[in-house]
């Protein structure tokens, strides 16, 4: 059986008022362990309101939500087991630390699930390793003068010192610079790289998906509309661009480059693709 | 020679001065913006980009220095009216920018405050509205738009005020592709049409579409040119945490490898062109 198992699921917003909202409409979905998946869609195509039902933050309107084999919609399921089996990252969460120091901020999600002082201690070294930040030098300090990107990691580590199974992060790289950008997405690709972590990343950028997900779901208006392997799901360009997403940069060149007559493969994806593509079409090896 | 749309000089600007939290956040900036150009700033996180945008309009004033709009010094209290008139802002966050419940109401906002007559604003919402190609949702609800829309909506409200200057500060950084496209666009329409614009921003791909960079960093100006001469510094840009856009870093890791493609290669146009040529000609080691 899948980690998460999704069937049926519809939400309504407001149900029975004028400003009644379809948000998501009869989804299905299956997402197994150590799944690295880019959840893509326009804005209000309902990925939020999706993967909030991951972990019972939001309760289906109709249709059912299994993790691990639990259904969410069971009184008798410990709603709290599950939030620790799936960890959510929502988008700006520098916003929500909190605490003094770096340590205490991260320490409060094991210190409520009433670990031992020994064990809350090197989870937190563990999940500041995690996120590529030492907790002798990042520990004490105040999380509001670390950079944008280091707060957005402290913030990630919080979630991962739950011990998550399933990583969800939504836009975890937006409003960052470049560097900050590549620290937090390097990190979540080794993280996952190591195994055992699932991860759903919720992203506008389609270069980001492509680059990092081996699998790709693409919802509009409250649906699945495509679901599967990364390259071919960005082979189906047409559909992308009509619900007002897009391709890889390099991917749209590739395109406008056989368009040309050179015989670039066109289903690259990143950088370090289409850079090699480019030289072999060109017989530059 | 016609005076500048903006003189900085020597700005610095201190986050609160003389106590332990002291950051000086701006240290020395002197930059002219001429009419009509289109200018980016870009700059890591903490590097000043929004302590500047802020001293474009009177939102924080200098803590040394002086900002000049259109003829008018920041520093004038009576002025601050007549320069927000002239610069507009557009922040991040589509949905703290927004404040009527209709679209066209929202629009008319600005130049409601400024006492402009009510047959002069419905001219001007008008205007503003089709200039961002959002007339057809003048009736709309602003909380129902997409998030381009929202924020085409948000511009039409600084085009109301009849500004010569529309300041965007990461517009897009929350927006989906096609958000994005859609502001992009009307900036670019807007800029063809005599607006001055600057873009704040660090995304990289939207900077090469202006003609000046200005790449900020610990409160200065680091590096600024045209887009060609910033990214023909890669090392530079990367010491202050930036990145050469996809293309030009394609077009560059290509020339590195022997690929004889000419300098200056911004767009996916530009590259496709240039390999084009080298398809066309012998490769080497052909012997002809």
């Amino acid at each position: 059986m899948a980690f998460i198992d999704v069937e049926g699921l519809t939400h309504v917003y407001l149900r029975g008022t004028p400003m009644e909202t379809v948000a998501v409409r009869d989804v299905t979905l299956r997402i197994e362990e150590g799944e690295f998946i880019a959840l893509i869609g326009p804005t209000g195509s309902g990925k939020s309101t999706l993967v909030q039902h991951f972990n019972a933050l939001l309760r289906p309107t109709a249709g059912a939500v299994r993790v691990a084999g639990r259904d969410l919609s069971d009184p008798r399921t410990d709603l709290r087991a599950v939030r620790h089996l799936v960890g959510l990252l929502f988008q700006y969460p520098e916003y929500q630390l909190f605490e003094e120091t770096v340590a205490e901020d991260v320490a409060f999600g094991p210190k409520n699930m009433g670990l031992s002082g020994e064990e809350v201690h090197d989870r937190v070294r563990g999940a500041l390793e995690a996120v590529g930040l030492d907790l002798d030098s990042f520990g004490p300090r105040s999380p509001f003068t670390l950079s944008g990107g280091e707060m957005r990691r402290v913030a990630a580590a919080g979630v991962l010192a739950m011990r998550p199974r399933v990583l969800v992060l939504d836009e975890p790289a937006a409003g960052l610079d470049p560097r900050g950008k590549a620290e937090i997405l390097g990190e979540i690709r080794s993280l996952h790289g190591r195994g055992g972590i699932t991860v759903v990343l919720i992203t506008h950028s389609m270069d980001d998906a492509a680059s990092l997900a081996s699998r790709v779901v693409v919802m509009d208006r409250g649906r699945i509309v495509m679901d599967g392997p990364t390259r071919e799901v960005f082979a189906r360009a047409d559909e992308l661009y009509a619900i007002g997403l897009g391709i890889p940069e390099v991917t749209a060149l590739a395109a406008d480059l056989r368009t040309r007559g050179i015989p670039v493969r066109p289903d690259v994806l990143t950088f370090d693709e289409a850079h090699a593509a480019i030289r072999e079409a060109l017989g530059w090896n | 020679m016609p005076m500048p749309l903006i003189e900085i000089r020597d700005l610095r600007h201190v986050y609160n001065a003389g106590t332990p939290q002291e950051v000086v956040a701006l240290d020395g900036i002197s930059l002219t913006v001429e009419r009509g150009e289109f200018l980016a700033i870009v700059g890591g996180n903490g590097s000043g980009k929004s302590t500047l945008a802020k001293h474009l309009n009177a939102l924080l004033l200098p803590t040394s220095g002086e900002v000049w709009v259109d003829g008018l010094d920041t520093r004038n209290r009576a002025a601050v009216w007549d320069i927000r008139q002239r610069v507009g802002m557009v922040f991040q966050n589509p949905d703290n920018q927004l404040v009527a419940t209709v679209v066209e109401e929202d629009v008319a906002f600005g130049p409601e405050n400024l006492g402009v007559p009510p047959v002069e604003i419905a001219l001007r919402v008008e205007a503003a509205l089709q200039a961002v190609d959002m007339a057809e949702y003048r009736r709309h609800a602003p909380h129902l738009l997409s998030g381009g829309q929202k924020q085409r909506v948000a511009i039409a409200g600084v085009l109301a005020m009849r500004p010569q200057c529309l300041v965007l500060d990461e517009a897009t950084t929350m927006l989906d592709p096609e958000g994005r496209r859609e502001v992009l666009e009307t900036v670019r329409r807007l800029n063809a049409s005599g607006v001055t614009v600057i873009n704040i921003t660090h995304t990289m791909e939207e900077a090469a579409l202006a003609r000046r960079i200005v790449a900020l960093q610990g409160g200065r100006i680091g590096l600024q040119g045209p887009p060609t001469a910033v990214f023909a510094q890669p090392g530079m840009l990367e010491g202050m945490g930036l990145t050469l856009p996809v293309i030009p870093a394609l077009a560059r890791a290509l020339r590195q490898d022997g690929v004889p493609l000419p300098d200056g290669i911004l767009s996916a146009d530009e590259l496709g062109t240039a390999l084009a040529l080298v398809s066309a000609a012998p490769s080497p080691g052909s012997g002809a």
